[in-house]
């Protein structure tokens, strides 16, 4: 489905250019292995495990997209979330939402925001401008808590994404397109079907364009770390998941691509594409924020 | 004392698509005597962006200095009690567990921007002068529209192109560094009309004014909420207007019956009425370059009333008043004319004037009308080419050389300095000649002219 190049008095339509507002609010799923191996440490850090770190970035995304749709006390309706685990259930994939939000699988911002599962407090010093500190308290809501059990059903995952993005974009033609975000420690149960799922879901998308998948592989061993790689030569060779990954990443939009120059990503070649390996936290988060943050400002 | 003007203002505003009334993140206001507006835009990813408009708003409003030109030289201080005020609003609500964490901010997050435009009414001056000034930062803008008039200026954006997603911003905190003020002033009168507006709007009125068929002047008509709800919407329907909050002030001066005086000066000056010095040599100079192209031409005396004023309305300081003229004519605003110049209108300089140089009652060199006789000096200022001009050597006089086919050039009533003189000092034409004159003095308008004296003599009676 061409849905990109038919569009459009110019002839070449200009695609990834909506930006997101509450008349045409964005679209991000973030699916979330939660396989037993997410269970071991992230290599060079001293953090907890790579679930317990992919729980916290993903959480302080959360809370960064809900600050910047809010505007004082005003929550704007500016990008619907989808939160979907992989792993813990068997074979299939479910909404990692818990709480007030456990049956909903896609939540509007406003529902993001007022209803997370409890708020952790870290204390702060700010300046009082009378060149003295004073502490606050700086606010951190949690929606996802760390769970690493079972398998790697990823297939289910971009199945399920596919869902809920084939019945949003339905209604939601002039948004910008939906927005991807796998985040997994190794290769899935069934690297084929994952493959199809991952390949129907990218056909989906809007008016402004196809849907974007990222995907960031995390790690704990020190192997070569890729980033935004433009080829598959720049991967590990012989490895067949890298492969895997990278073919069913999407290649950045200009509009992500200019906010990865921005956060520090260097050598950025032309199509590169929103895929991380053997990343660590740091790796991740930048990732996440590349695949979050780039037009919402 | 009676306030100096009696301006009706009104303000109108509107939020995003789908967003509520309370969403709305622009801040307007006045002051209760109506001689000071602002505008403010916070920016929604900012933190209470809102909050900062209004502190914007609020404390320029109520400012009392004489000039907000203060206000544009120490602009970091006047933001900075301001900021501390936004600071100590932010860490109260720090400190306020009622209030959820996703007003709180964070690290990043931990700072309100916002737009500004200011303006302000002097009362008249000395010289009868009003004079607005303005203030602004990113791109809200501010627009007059003359009483009369379908010239709109716009400032301090002029240009659609200059609209930007992301803009120049006054920071709520001093660790941000916040982008410095542009100021303007210029002169207004009753019936004037201003617009404040934050950048959707502007943007529109910048872009229809291009158009064949402008729409914009209906904001001058608009009364009501609703009717300017509806006149957005529509603009909205045609996306012709970005979808953002949008909102407009308009402001028409009114000057109480008791208050108006006209300006005394003869030239009004419609620019930078605070440096009068350099409007008499340009118009001289004007008017003489237009003669030297045009030649003996009565047009010249009709150049010397309206030039004088068309140069006047034409003449650009720095900041310029971008000008967006929006219909073919622009009236040149005909002002009373010096009487002298006026009874001149129909004599011709005719009266010969001789070469000092020899008794020849033949050689006349020039033409000059009647009032120069009534002078007792015999020499006279000629503005001339330096290509005319031959320095004679080991001495320091020149020898100017007017060729025969130039245009005659004008002459001018002695007077101590070239710039000591007036329109009513044009005395006549020098003809094509040769001529011995001393130390030209350099054109402060035309770098390839120079000011010199002739000498000359009245016709030798009995000769």
């Amino acid at each position: 489905m061409f849905i990109l190049y038919n569009f459009g008095n110019i002839g070449i339509a200009m695609s990834y250019t909506q930006s997101l507002s509450s008349e045409n609010p964005g679209y991000i799923l973030i699916l979330i292995d939660q396989s037993g191996s997410m269970s071991s440490k992230f290599g060079g850090t001293s953090g907890g495990s790579k679930a317990e770190e992919c729980a916290k970035a993903v959480n302080r995304v959360l809370r960064e997209i809900g600050l910047t749709c809010t505007a004082g006390q005003v929550i704007k309706n500016r990008c619907d979330i989808s939160v979907l685990s992989y792993g813990a259930s068997g074979n299939q994939a479910t909404s990692a939402f818990a709480g007030n939000l456990a049956s909903k699988a896609v939540v509007t911002m406003q529902e993001l925001v007022n209803n997370c599962l409890r708020v952790d407090t870290v204390k702060m010093k700010v300046s009082d401008g009378a060149g003295g500190l004073v502490d606050v308290d700086e606010q951190f809501p949690i929606w996802i808590d760390p769970i690493a059990r079972g398998g790697t059903p990823m297939a289910a995952a971009f199945e399920m994404a596919y869902k809920l993005v084939d019945s949003w974009t339905k209604s939601h033609q002039a948004s910008f397109p939906p927005i991807v975000i796998n985040i997994t420690d190794g290769a899935p149960d069934s690297q084929s079907d994952a493959q199809v799922a991952a390949s129907k879901l990218s056909q989906l998308g809007t008016s402004d364009g196809t849907t974007l998948i990222l995907n960031a592989h995390i790690s704990e061993g020190k192997a070569a770390r890729v980033e935004l790689p433009s080829s598959p030569s720049e991967l590990p060779p012989g490895d067949g998941n890298a492969k895997f990954l990278f073919d069913i990443s999407s290649e950045l939009p200009p509009v992500m691509f200019e906010r990865a120059g921005a956060v520090g990503y260097q050598n950025l070649a032309p199509g590169a594409r929103g895929f991380v390996y053997n990343a660590d936290a740091e790796t991740m988060i930048r990732l996440l924020d590349v695949g979050t943050r780039s037009n919402l400002q | 004392m009676p306030n100096h003007n009696q301006n009706e203002i009104v303000h109108f505003t509107m939020p995003k698509i789908g967003e509520q009334k309370t969403d709305i993140q622009d801040v307007c206001g006045s002051s209760t005597d109506g001689s000071l507006a602002a505008i403010a835009d916070g920016a929604s990813t900012s933190l209470w962006p809102r909050e900062w408009a209004n502190i914007l708003v609020e404390h320029f409003c109520h400012d009392n200095q004489d000039s907000i030109a203060k206000i544009h030289e120490g602009w970091e201080e006047w933001l900075r009690p301001l900021q501390e005020e936004w600071r100590q609003h932010s860490l109260k609500i720090k400190k306020d567990s009622t209030i959820p964490w996703y007003a709180q901010g964070s690290r990043e997050k931990d700072h309100g921007s916002a737009t500004f435009v200011g303006l302000k009414f002097r009362p008249p001056n000395q010289a009868g002068e009003r004079i607005w000034e303005a203030l602004a930062v990113g791109d809200s803008c501010l627009f007059q529209i003359k009483a009369n008039s379908d010239e709109l200026i716009a400032f301090p954006l002029e240009k659609s192109e200059q609209f930007r997603t992301v803009t120049d911003c006054f920071h709520s905190l001093p660790e941000y560094k916040s982008y410095p003020p542009t100021f303007m002033n210029d002169l207004y009168e009753e019936g004037d009309i201003f617009f404040l507006a934050t950048d959707a709007l502007a943007e529109w009125i910048i872009k229809d004014c291009k158009n064949d068929q402008p729409r914009w002047e209906k904001l001058i008509s608009v009364a009501s909420q609703e009717e300017f709800t509806n006149f957005i919407n529509q603009l909205r329907d045609e996306k012709r207007i970005k979808n953002d909050d949008t909102t407009l002030l308009r402001l028409k001066v009114v000057i109480p019956e008791g208050q108006k005086t006209k300006p005394q000066a003869q030239n009004p000056q419609e620019q930078k009425p605070e440096n009068p010095n350099n409007n008499l040599l340009p118009i001289v100079a004007a008017v003489v370059g237009i003669s030297l192209i045009i030649g003996i031409g009565f047009l010249f005396f009709f150049l010397i009333v309206n030039d004088k004023q068309n140069y006047n309305a034409n003449q650009e300081q720095s900041p310029p008043p971008n000008k967006l003229t929006t219909s073919e004519k622009t009236t040149p605003t005909v002002n009373t004319t010096p009487t002298s110049n006026n009874s001149n209108l129909a004599n011709y300089p005719i009266l010969p004037i001789y070469s000092a140089e020899s008794n020849n009652n033949q050689k006349t060199i020039g033409y000059v009308w009647k009032k120069a006789s009534e002078l007792e000096s015999l020499q006279l200022w000629v503005h001339v080419p330096k290509a005319y001009l031959e320095k004679i050597k080991e001495t320091d006089k020149f020898t100017m050389t007017i060729p025969v086919e130039a245009t005659p050039l004008a002459l001018y009533i002695d007077k101590p300095a070239p710039q000591d003189l007036s329109p009513q000092d044009f005395a006549g034409y020098l003809l094509p000649a040769q001529y011995s004159v001393v130390q030209p003095i350099e054109s402060r308008t035309f770098k390839d002219a120079r000011w010199v004296k002739v000498n000359f003599r009245w016709e030798n009676k009995g000769g």
